[in-house]
């Protein structure tokens, strides 16, 4: 009953939310509410050319996000696969499989930031791509009737964030990379190193070296990881 | 143009009617899987089709054929929340002169209707049909992946309980506010300044 009141409560208070950062603070703190320790919000299925209209969000711990960045997880996250494959709620423990190598390495790395489970849900945005959305935890507790709440709950995240979105939408914000900017630090998302990039665009090592100095620079950036973070929030390369 | 049939003018829609009950069939009972009761083989026709209904019947310009619908019916007589579902309202079934029901919204499953446009139209007239009708509030009972969609285009849509498993699927059931603002967003998103109530049905329906 405590966390029915809690969602109820989100809910009432979404009209009073008037930027991203304190409806996901909002929503953060009612995940919380029901064990659960950080989330993703996403629409991976969306075409790359409509990237600009990509939708993301996460309270991931930052290492953690680095290294799953980092290592593209995005494309190979049993969770995910499932997710878009099954179209319905599901909980992680039901996507591990022992034949997958690459889903038991994530799983088993994910233990290190003390999420061993969670609870993924699609969710259908107005032009018809799927959004998901999934949430750790290192102790799920859940039972229908909490996992239901905490649907309606998403959905309601979901289509505020969308609102406020659409209302804050064609500003860019902050210092905009050069093409070749945002196309070495994608290769830096994707874990080359300099030399790697040289070789991949046919530039010298110095060369690319600069290139994402001055991503670290504009961005305000102390890390690659960092850099690699503020650009795919800021739209500006993809996840 | 969408068409407000009540007890009154029903002898005037009674083809399209068919064609309605006809499709309901193939959504609800042949797509959707619904436990619901069909007569003649292929009708769909529930408990709640009454004199009291009223239906939202959107037609094609000769007024013959059923392109999309929508079933209306008062909270203060028997309804589906109030008589299948209450236990969806955590605080009691909402009940009122100005809250009505809102249940099997469809639109036709032919291959030639396009069903956004029918969509818009049946959510504006279902706008028009509650300020005329002194409606406050519409309440339905829903899987909970469709508020998604729901939100998403708009609605302002309270949820007067915890969503419930039942069967494969989970349902909650919700209250939409109508006002001026959500006619105008409707007509804002068709472009459309006039009703798309036929205003002489009315007259009739009355």
């Amino acid at each position: 009953m405590q966390m029915t009141n809690s969602t109820f409560e989100f809910i009432e208070q979404l009209d009073c939310q008037t930027d991203i950062p304190s409806l996901i603070n909002s929503f953060q703190s009612l995940i919380g509410k029901f064990g659960m320790a950080c989330f993703m919000i996403g629409d991976p299925t969306r075409p790359k050319m409509q990237r600009d209209d990509r939708l993301w969000a996460t309270t991931w711990p930052q290492d953690w996000l680095n290294h799953w960045l980092s290592q593209n997880y995005i494309s190979v996250d049993p969770v995910i696969n499932q997710l878009l494959a099954r179209n319905e709620p599901i909980l992680w423990r039901e996507t591990r499989s022992a034949n997958d190598d690459t889903g038991s390495k994530i799983f088993n790395e994910a233990t290190e930031f003390h999420m061993t489970d969670g609870f993924a849900l699609p969710i259908y945005s107005r032009d018809g791509f799927v959004v998901g959305i999934t949430m750790g935890t290192d102790h799920y507790e859940l039972g229908k009737q909490d996992e239901a709440c905490l649907h309606m709950a998403s959905i309601y995240f979901h289509a505020k964030l969308e609102r406020l979105r659409a209302e804050s939408a064609p500003k860019p914000r902050g210092p905009r990379l050069t093409p070749r900017e945002r196309e070495c630090l994608s290769w830096v998302a994707a874990g080359k190193t300099d030399w790697e990039i040289s070789q991949i665009l046919s530039i010298s090592e110095q060369t690319a070296h600069e290139y994402v100095q001055n991503a670290l620079i504009k961005l305000n950036a102390t890390t690659r990881a960092q850099a690699v973070a503020i650009a795919i929030f800021t739209k500006q390369i993809l996840a | 143009m969408v068409d407000v049939v009540t007890a009154n003018n029903r002898c005037n829609f009674s083809e399209s009617l068919e064609a309605m009950h006809r499709d309901r069939k193939k959504i609800f009972v042949d797509g959707l899987k619904w436990d619901i009761p069909v007569v003649d083989g292929q009708y769909e026709i529930d408990q709640f089709d009454t004199e009291d209904a009223i239906y939202l019947l959107d037609l094609d310009a000769q007024r013959k054929r059923h392109l999309g619908s929508v079933r209306l019916l008062p909270s203060t007589g028997p309804h589906l929340l109030g008589s299948v579902f209450p236990y969806l309202c955590d605080k009691g079934v909402p009940v009122g002169d100005d809250i009505w029901e809102i249940t099997r919204l469809c639109t036709a499953p032919a291959k030639d209707v396009e069903p956004r446009p029918v969509r818009r139209r049946i959510a504006t007239a279902l706008c028009e049909f509650g300020l005329l009708y002194g409606i406050n509030k519409y309440t339905c009972v829903a899987h909970v992946q469709w508020l998604s969609s729901l939100l998403a285009v708009g609605w302002e849509c309270e949820p007067l309980g915890e969503p419930r498993q039942v069967g494969d699927e989970t349902i909650g059931a919700m209250s939409i506010s109508i006002t001026p603002a959500t006619l105008q967003m409707f007509r804002n998103k068709t472009g459309s300044r006039t009703p798309v109530l036929q205003l002489q049905a009315i007259a009739q329906a009355a």
